[in-house]
C-alpha cells in the first residue's frame, strides 16, 4: 500500500516538496461510486483487510476490533456509518488507520486511491449539509472534473446521527 | 533520559526513568504474543515436532520469566504514600481534636508505580471518613470505655496476585439505622428490604452518598467516595467493608499487583471471545435441565440452582442488548459461576477455551464506553477478548 501515498495526484501540477503543507493533504478513497477524502495528518497507516474480532456494546457501524501489532483498534465501516447498503469485503478492501482524539480508530473503506494535495482555494465548504445533527463533510473539494468529498474524522467517529445530503447517499 | 548509577553506598541502585520500563514492558508484551503467535502457527500443524515442542516449552517458561522481571521492575514498596498518609493524619488530629494513634502494617509490600501513584487521594478520604465519623470525640470515648487515643491501621499484604489495603478504625462503626435510612430515601432498598451488612455497606461508595449530619471541612460531601470508586474502577480494584456497632469499621480496597498482565479464563460466546480473571471464577458448570428456571415475574430472568442454592444468571446478550434470535437454552451452554461484590452470578459461554495469562490493553476511544470491561486481553494467538468486570455484570445494564 505504500505506493499508493507516494503515488501523489497533484492537483495544480506542483510537485509535492513545493507544497510541503500536510493540512492541505488529503488521502482519497472510494465508497460506492464517490470519492472521499480525509485530511492526511491524522492517517498513521493503511492496512488490508484483516481478522476482525467482535465486540459488544457498540454501534452496529463498530465492526469490532483488530490487533495492529500488540495496538486493539476498533474498526469503523464507513459504509454503515452513512447508512449506505453493506457491502462484502473484498481484496480491494482496505483499513485506514488514523488517530481521532489521540485514539486510533480504522476505517474500513472500499478501497483508498490516492494522496491530493487541495489548496483551501479549491474546496467549496456549504454553510450546513441536511438537517439536523453533525455533518461529517467538512467541504467539496473540486480536484480537476471530479468532486471528492472532504470527511471530519471528528464527527465520524463520534456517536451522534449524521446528516448526510439526500444524493450523497448511494 | 539515560540511566544513572549511583555507585557505593546504595549498593548499585539505578535510577531508570519510567519511560524506559514503560517501553520494555511493551515490549515484553509484544514479545510474548509473537512467540505465542509462532508456536501456535497453522504452518506447524499435524507435524511430529518432538524437539521443537521441547524448545517451545523452554522459550515459554524464559519468555514467562521475563515478563515476571519486567514487572518486578515497576514494583515499588507503598510506604511512600503510607507516609504522607502518616502526615496527613497529624493534620488531622489538629483539625479535629481528636486524638489519633497511626499504626502502619506491611509497608514494604510492592506494587506497580502507576497503581501507587493512584492510591494516595482514594486513601486519603478512606483514612479521612475513619477520622472523621469513624472514631469518637475523647470524651465520647472514654464514656464508651475505650482508651482516649483512638486508632488506624493502615495496613498492606500481598494475596496471591492482589495487594490488600486495608483501612482499620476502632470507631463507633457504622451505622445500620442511618445508613438504610438514607439508602431507602434515595431509593436503593425498597422500605420493607433488609439487604445484608456488606451489601448495605457498600452504599456508602455511591456518588452523592453521605450520612454525616453536618458536612464538615473535612468530609461528608459524599464527594469523597466517589473518587474511591472512581480509582478503583480504573485499577480493577474492589471495595470491601466490615463493620461492628461500636467496634469500628474497616475499609478494604483489594487491587492487582500489576496491571500489564492478567491471569484469565477465556470464553467463547458466538464468535466473541470473553476473559474473566481467574480469582473471580470460582467454577464452571454444566447444568441439567432441573438446575435452571426462568422467573417471569423477573422480566424473564434466569436462575441457577448450585448446590442447593440459587443464583442470577447473567446472560451477556441481554445484558448487552444485542439482537438475537433466540437465546440457546442453559441447559446446552456452560456457565462460569463468578463471585462479585453482590454475591455469585452464572454467566453462560458456548465454550471454555483455555487459562492463561494475558496482556492487558485499555479500551480506547469509542470502546471506553463498553460496559461492564476492564480492558482487552491479547491473547497468546494474538486474537482479542473483552475483559469482563463481574460487579458491574452483577450490578446489571446501567451505566
Amino acid at each position: 500500500m505504500a505506493e499508493d501515498l507516494t503515488r501523489t495526484a497533484r492537483a495544480e501540477g506542483k510537485p509535492l516538496s513545493e507544497t510541503d503543507n500536510v493540512d492541505d493533504m488529503y488521502l482519497t478513497f472510494a465508497l460506492g461510486g464517490e470519492e472521499y477524502g480525509v485530511g492526511i495528518g491524522g492517517v498513521t497507516e493503511i492496512v488490508g483487510m484483516q481478522r476482525i474480532m467482535g465486540v459488544p456494546d457498540v454501534p452496529v457501524w463498530i465492526k469490532g476490533v483488530i490487533n495492529l501489532r500488540g495496538k486493539v483498534i476498533p474498526l469503523l465501516d464507513v459504509r454503515l456509518r452513512f447508512g449506505m447498503a453493506e457491502r462484502a469485503y473484498d481484496e480491494r478492501t482496505v483499513i485506514i488507520v488514523l488517530d481521532v482524539a489521540e485514539a486510533p480508530v480504522g476505517l474500513i473503506v472500499d478501497g483508498v486511491s490516492e494522496v491530493l494535495d487541495i489548496p483551501p482555494a479549491q474546496i467549496d465548504r456549504p454553510g450546513q449539509f441536511g438537517r439536523g445533527g453533525r455533518s461529517p463533510v467538512m467541504g467539496l473539494a473540486r480536484v480537476g472534473d471530479r468532486v471528492t468529498i472532504l470527511l471530519d474524522a471528528d464527527v465520524l467517529v463520534a456517536d451522534g446521527d449524521l446528516s448526510l445530503p439526500a444524493d450523497l447517499v448511494a | 533520559m539515560s540511566a544513572m548509577t549511583e555507585t557505593g553506598a546504595d549498593g548499585g541502585l539505578m535510577r531508570v526513568s519510567s519511560d524506559k520500563i514503560s517501553r520494555l514492558m511493551d515490549l515484553v508484551g509484544e514479545l510474548s504474543l509473537s512467540v505465542a503467535e509462532t508456536v501456535h502457527s497453522p504452518d506447524l500443524a499435524g507435524l511430529e515436532l518432538t524437539s521443537f515442542d521441547a524448545a517451545v516449552h523452554r522459550l515459554t517458561m524464559i519468555v514467562r520469566e521475563v515478563q515476571d522481571a519486567a514487572t518486578e521492575l515497576r514494583l515499588v514498596p507503598v510506604e511512600e504514600v503510607f507516609k504522607r498518609l502518616r502526615r496527613m493524619v497529624r493534620e488531622l488530629e489538629r483539625q479535629t481534636g481528636k486524638k489519633i494513634e497511626m499504626v502502619l502494617e506491611g509497608e514494604e509490600t510492592a506494587i506497580d508505580k502507576l497503581v501507587a501513584d493512584q492510591l494516595y487521594d482514594p486513601l486519603l478520604h478512606v483514612v479521612r471518613n475513619s477520622a472523621d465519623h469513624g472514631l469518637e470525640s475523647p470524651a465520647e470515648r472514654l464514656a464508651a470505655g475505650k482508651p482516649e487515643t483512638g486508632r488506624i491501621t493502615l495496613s498492606a499484604a500481598q494475596v496471591g496476585s492482589e495487594v490488600r489495603i486495608t483501612v482499620a478504625d476502632d470507631g463507633r462503626g457504622l451505622s445500620r439505622d442511618k445508613i438504610l435510612k438514607r439508602a431507602r430515601e434515595r431509593g436503593l432498598f425498597g422500605p420493607d428490604e433488609e439487604p445484608e451488612p456488606s451489601v448495605l455497606w457498600k452504599v456508602i461508595f455511591q456518588p452523592g452518598f453521605s450520612t454525616a449530619e453536618a458536612v464538615t471541612n473535612l468530609s461528608g460531601r459524599g464527594v469523597g467516595m466517589d473518587v474511591l470508586n472512581t480509582t478503583m474502577t480504573a485499577l480493577r480494584g474492589r471495595i470491601g467493608v466490615e463493620s461492628a456497632a461500636g467496634a469500628g469499621s474497616e475499609v478494604s480496597l483489594h487491587i492487582p499487583v500489576s496491571l500489564a498482565f492478567l491471569d484469565c479464563i477465556i470464553l467463547r460466546l458466538g464468535q466473541r471471545l470473553y476473559a474473566l480473571p481467574i480469582d473471580v471464577v470460582s467454577e464452571i458448570v454444566q447444568p441439567a435441565p432441573a438446575d435452571v428456571m426462568g422467573v417471569g415475574a423477573a422480566g424473564g430472568s434466569e436462575m441457577l440452582r448450585l448446590r442447593g442454592r440459587w443464583i442470577p444468571v447473567c446472560r451477556l446478550e441481554k445484558f448487552y442488548d444485542e439482537p438475537t434470535a433466540g437465546l440457546p437454552p442453559l441447559s446446552s451452554q456452560v456457565l462460569a459461576v463468578v463471585g462479585t461484590a453482590s454475591g455469585a452470578i452464572a454467566v453462560p459461554v458456548d465454550e471454555v477455551l483455555d487459562r492463561q495469562q494475558v496482556v492487558m490493553k485499555p479500551l480506547t476511544g469509542r470502546l471506553a464506553r463498553v460496559r461492564a470491561s476492564w480492558g482487552c486481553a491479547l491473547l497468546g494467538t494474538g486474537e482479542v477478548a473483552l475483559v469482563l468486570d463481574g460487579n458491574r455484570l452483577a450490578g446489571g445494564g446501567g451505566a
